[in-house]
């Protein structure tokens, strides 16, 4: 459905490629989560990918096509919600449904069917004719979503669709996608780890234009760490820095930290927990949890961009 | 695709201008204007005397005409209101290029040169109404005030005002289409207004220019040989507008 080959972006005279030699396929009607830290090339690919801007050198493949910046054609294909989801202000949830329609030449019954479908599907029937303006932020994202989806697009693009929302508007927007589900191919953009591994089938992880895997999310988080450690310490032992604490355990490698908590990936199970037992034991360190799970896409992802960091 | 795009567009360019109270204000000013040259002309020498009394020196001033309220009206409409409109216009896609708002209609089957057409012909259409509005109210008031005012002359002039707004205005559509800043829209559309108003002083260049439709005003005021060819030079410019506009928007990246 989506495939990009060598595909490179270098922004003006700039040595470093903001995207460099991205090679993806994203099969059909499913959805794909685009995974990277700030400033990892991901609202560039989009770009790319959706025609707003143009690629230095490389190929990219919609529905089999290849794209352009100026293809107006492929572009009734694909449906796109911005990081900054921006829109009329002065126009209501419909009006913006029934001109989103009207630009893909549907007939005013098409278009009128249309928008009602896709003000139920989003939750927003009952704000068809408040101003957008009035929207909230959640509201907003859920409207951006139905009118990306109004010409019935092969491919839904989002770009950091959460990043802007609280949790209670992040939980119903990731729920609208959900449940996109075997309608479209969705590619969404992230750097929220959770939204990716809630609804994501399959996951490309970037890092300064690299693509540093791509895998199915099961695949890539069983892939990259079966089980790990989780230590959380009593609130009042906390005259020490965590990291530090565990550097001299060779069966253990310090994942992630913060205040409280420490994520450690074991070398080899059995000797790693008879270490950490017997060390916590020695030291006297008081701890509330000792949990040994499985990573989650978080735990995954920091090994994989740490480690591109450390490089 | 679908064809009737650009009416969609348009259609859409004009209520959004209702939208956000931009054509309110045109129309309102040029209301203003329309209304304020006859009024201003009649009552000058009025003004003046009593100035002049209150300092205890004697002005003669001759009875107005209705030549002075066109006179009036021709220097509002090419000077005044070219500032206004340039203020009003200069995000007229500056102003979508830094708030996101073209990146939801790039995204969409449409063709570039048909988002910056609609956009010159709305503003277009919203000239040609400020300008019927203007006319309307200052030959209303002309004509009630003053003696011998003759409209078909008064109409003709504003064909070539018409002419005058247009260009402007297809200036600031013009740097607002190649800059994604609207204040840098607005000062090189003010600069280049100042620009295209200097070579009025050079007959021989302003004839084929914009500048040059506010002296076939004056001679159709004075009856003199009127030339048409300035129409003619406005087209070609503010056809040369659109298409460097295209241009342009088509090598922009969002």
């Amino acid at each position: 459905m989506i495939k990009c080959v060598n595909l490179t972006k270098i922004y003006g005279k700039s040595d470093v490629p903001a995207l460099n030699n991205l090679n993806i396929e994203v099969p059909k009607n499913s959805i794909f989560g685009f995974l990277g830290p700030n400033g990892a090339g991901k609202t560039t690919t989009v770009k790319i990918l959706t025609g707003l801007i143009r690629q230095t050198s490389g190929e990219f493949y919609i529905s089999g096509i290849q794209n352009t910046i100026n293809n107006v054609g492929l572009k009734s294909k694909i449906g796109y919600l911005g990081q900054e989801n921006k829109m009329y202000g002065g126009m209501t949830a419909q009006n913006l449904l029934m001109f989103v329609g009207e630009i893909f030449g549907l007939s005013k019954k098409e278009r009128e069917y249309r928008a009602f479908e896709m003000l139920d599907m989003s939750g927003l029937r009952k704000s068809a004719n408040k101003k957008i303006s009035q929207f909230s932020g959640g509201m907003v994202q859920r409207l951006g979503i139905a009118q990306a989806l109004m010409g019935n697009p092969e491919v839904l693009f989002l770009d950091e669709p959460t990043s802007a929302l609280d949790p209670i508007g992040r939980k119903e927007v990731l729920e609208f996608i959900h449940s996109l589900r075997e309608k479209c191919t969705v590619f969404m953009s992230t750097h929220i780890l959770n939204d990716v591994e809630r609804i994501c089938d399959s996951v490309a992880i970037l890092n300064k234009g690299e693509l540093v895997a791509y895998e199915k999310t099961d695949v890539l988080k069983n892939k990259y760490s079966d089980k790990i450690i989780e230590i959380t310490f009593a609130r009042n032992e906390q005259n020490f820095k965590i990291e530090d604490l565990f550097q001299g355990i060779k069966s253990v490698e310090v994942l992630n930290s913060d205040k409280n908590c420490v994520v450690l990936l074991p070398i080899e199970m059995k000797n790693a927990k008879t270490d950490l037992l017997n060390f916590i034991t020695s030291s006297g360190i008081d701890i509330e949890r000792f949990e040994v799970k499985s990573a989650s896409l978080e735990d995954v992802f920091v090994k994989l961009i740490g480690g591109a960091k450390d490089e | 695709m679908n064809r009737n795009i650009l009416f969609v567009l348009l259609k859409n360019e004009i209520a959004e201008q209702f939208r956000s109270r931009k054509l309110i204000v045109v129309l309102v000013v040029f209301f203003i204007f329309g209304l304020l040259s006859p009024i201003t002309a009649m009552f000058m020498p009025d003004i003046i005397s009593s100035v002049s009394e209150s300092q205890n020196i004697k002005i003669e001033v001759p009875p107005p005409t209705w030549t002075d309220a066109v006179m009036q009206y021709i220097k509002n409409m090419t000077q005044i209101i070219s500032f206004v409109l340039i203020i009003t216009y200069m995000g007229v896609v500056a102003r979508e290029k830094e708030n996101g708002i073209l990146v939801f209609l790039l995204v969409k089957p449409v063709k570039r040169s048909a988002i910056i057409i609609s956009k010159y012909i709305s503003v277009f259409f919203v000239a040609i109404i400020a300008i019927l509005v203007s006319f309307i109210v200052s030959s209303f008031y002309t004509y009630l005030f003053f003696e011998g005012f003759i409209i078909q002359d008064f109409l003709l002039q504003n064909l070539f005002i018409l002419f005058s707004v247009c260009s402007t205005l297809f200036v600031v559509v013009l740097f607002s289409s190649i800059f994604k800043s609207q204040i840098v829209a607005g000062i090189l559309s003010f600069v280049a207004y100042l620009l295209i108003s200097l070579t009025s002083q050079i007959e021989s260049v302003s004839e084929y220019l914009p500048s040059g439709l506010i002296a076939q005003c004056n001679n159709i005021m004075q009856g003199e040989e009127l030339s048409f060819i300035p129409i003619i030079g406005s087209i070609v410019f503010m056809s040369l507008c659109v298409v460097i506009s295209i241009i342009s928007f088509r090598k922009w990246e969002a």
